[in-house]
């Protein structure tokens, strides 16, 4: 008897605590849900909880249910009572529990794809279009004005002072001079420590050479937005190695920032669209263990009860 | 008879479904290191390492959809010592952040441990400039016995930036990945 009692209390505590662990995650992962950063944190965590309790909740249900059936065999007193009464009982239980997860997942889907609308999507690239266009404009008047830099260049003597004035009269942020190996022949710039990590490529410096200029819009890790310019020098040489003009233009920072703020919302849109379908599987398959596990304590509860039934009579 | 005319072809069939998931997998690894070099200069050891990186669709679909990736490049300078535990001498970790910038149009290189950042106008150009390292500082000639044995240990990892853990469990791809150590002597 007490060897018995000894192995009841355990498996009881042990259900209860997992049942009670489940309902306290589930609620967790409620109140996670409202921040992504706390839900990615939680959810292996209570997921993992979820499993095992899943895992040995299961485990109790068979083992209850190898009892019922062999008790069921046996004739005992009260089983086919307590048999029929628990599979009307889990069969009752069961049908609400599907439809909740149908219902909830088909909702979920639902309520996922609205934020994913292809609307959405296409306002989001029209508005990074435009905000190139819009900044087109400006790279046409970088190169404009690069070009201009460029024949007002006649030669190397006293070319990084030549460099500096040309620099101030332009509001160029660099200017520098290269041969076609990028070798700084001369430089003017106004930000100090910045000159060498924006010099062009090799790839940037043949497609001046083929097309006679090149001009692209960067970005700084600020977010600040810059305008490259290289330009052929067309006036003189080094050396008879043919020289090249880089400059560097700022974006004015309110357009900058805005058009930081459009490329930031794409990308945490991409983002987000990247990882949809993960995301939906994930919240599925935890909507899924939760109802599980609800449906396989309810059971156990139901077995419980109808072994309570089963005696009294 | 019929079924053990089918066991070998079933079998066969296996195996190819076999090789050629263990193949799409080998082919599908962003970054193999190639070789690696090191010389002194200054009193300073320093490092030329060639990789080859080549991100496939998924992963230029996974920077283009916003995803940041980080590159890591781990380095172990290691005594390697007879008849005794080899010894650590230092560690280096060399790491690069690698984004697409939809604005742009460009993928831009950020190299954390000096801030400096590196634009390109396509991912194969971002690549070879990622895979082309050269003079990196490795380690001062002081911490080095010459009369000794060292060699350098590299292992390269690219991880993709804000995708849990579970969320990556549930991926083909989960976008992370670990090459094997590749070494080579710090001296002749």
């Amino acid at each position: 008897m007490a060897t018995i009692r000894l192995k009841k209390i355990p498996a009881k505590a042990i259900m209860l605590s997992l049942i009670l662990l489940s309902a306290l995650s589930l609620v967790a992962l409620m109140v996670a849900s409202d921040s992504p950063d706390a839900f990615n944190r939680l959810q292996t965590p209570l997921l993992l909880v979820n499993t095992v309790s899943f895992f040995v909740l299961f485990i109790l249900v068979l083992v209850s249910g190898r009892k019922l059936v062999r008790d069921y065999k046996k004739s005992k007193l009260g089983a086919k009572l307590r048999l029929r009464m628990t599979l009307a009982f889990g069969g009752l239980a069961i049908v609400p529990a599907v439809v909740v997860f149908v219902f909830a997942t088909n909702f979920m889907n639902k309520g996922i794809d609205v934020w994913f609308d292809a609307e959405v999507e296409q306002g989001l690239s029209n508005a990074l279009t435009l905000g190139r266009t819009a900044l087109e404009e400006k790279i046409q008047q970088g190169l404009f004005k690069t070009t201009n830099i460029a024949l007002a260049l006649t030669g190397t003597d006293q070319l990084d002072k030549r460099l500096n004035e040309l620099r101030n009269d332009s509001l160029a942020l660099e200017l520098v001079v290269l041969n076609n190996e990028l070798q700084v022949i001369g430089a003017s710039t106004k930000r100090l420590g910045n000159l060498g990590s924006r010099l062009p490529s090799k790839v940037e410096m043949n497609q001046a050479i083929t097309k006679q200029s090149w001009a692209s819009l960067d970005s700084s890790v600020e977010g600040e937005y810059l305008i490259r310019v290289l330009v052929p020098i067309l006036g003189f040489s080094s050396n008879e190695t043919p020289l090249y003009l880089h400059s560097l233009f700022s974006v004015d920072p309110n357009l900058s920032r805005m058009a930081d703020s459009v490329e930031e919302t794409y990308a945490r849109y991409g983002r987000l669209t990247f990882l949809k379908t993960p995301l939906q599987y994930s919240y599925i398959f935890t909507l899924a263990l939760v109802v599980i596990v609800g449906f396989i304590a309810r059971h156990l509860w139901i077995n419980r009860i109808c072994r309570a039934t089963s005696q009294a009579h | 008879m019929k079924n053990k005319s089918q066991k070998p072809e079933r079998l066969l069939g296996t195996i190819l479904l076999l090789l050629s998931f263990m193949t799409t997998n080998l082919f599908a690894q962003p970054v193999t290191p190639i070789k690696g070099e090191s010389f002194l200069l200054n009193a300073v050891y320093y490092s030329n390492i060639d990789l080859l990186f080549v991100f496939n669709k998924e992963y230029q679909q996974a920077l283009n959809s916003g995803l940041v990736f980080d590159i890591d490049l781990d380095f172990v300078i290691v005594n390697v010592r007879k008849r005794r535990f080899d010894r650590e001498i230092g560690k280096l970790s060399q790491k690069y952040t690698l984004k697409y910038n939809a604005f742009t149009q460009r993928y831009t290189i950020l190299n954390v441990n000096t801030g400096g950042v590196i634009s390109h106008a396509s991912l194969v150009s971002a690549s070879q400039y990622l895979g082309d390292i050269r003079n990196l500082p490795t380690i001062d000639d002081s911490l080095i016995n010459i009369e000794e044995n060292y060699q350098v240990f590299l292992q390269v990892s690219t991880k993709a930036q804000g995708v849990p853990r579970w969320i990556r469990a549930l991926r083909r791809n989960n976008l992370n990945f670990v090459t094997d150590w590749i070494q080579w002597p710090l001296f002749d």
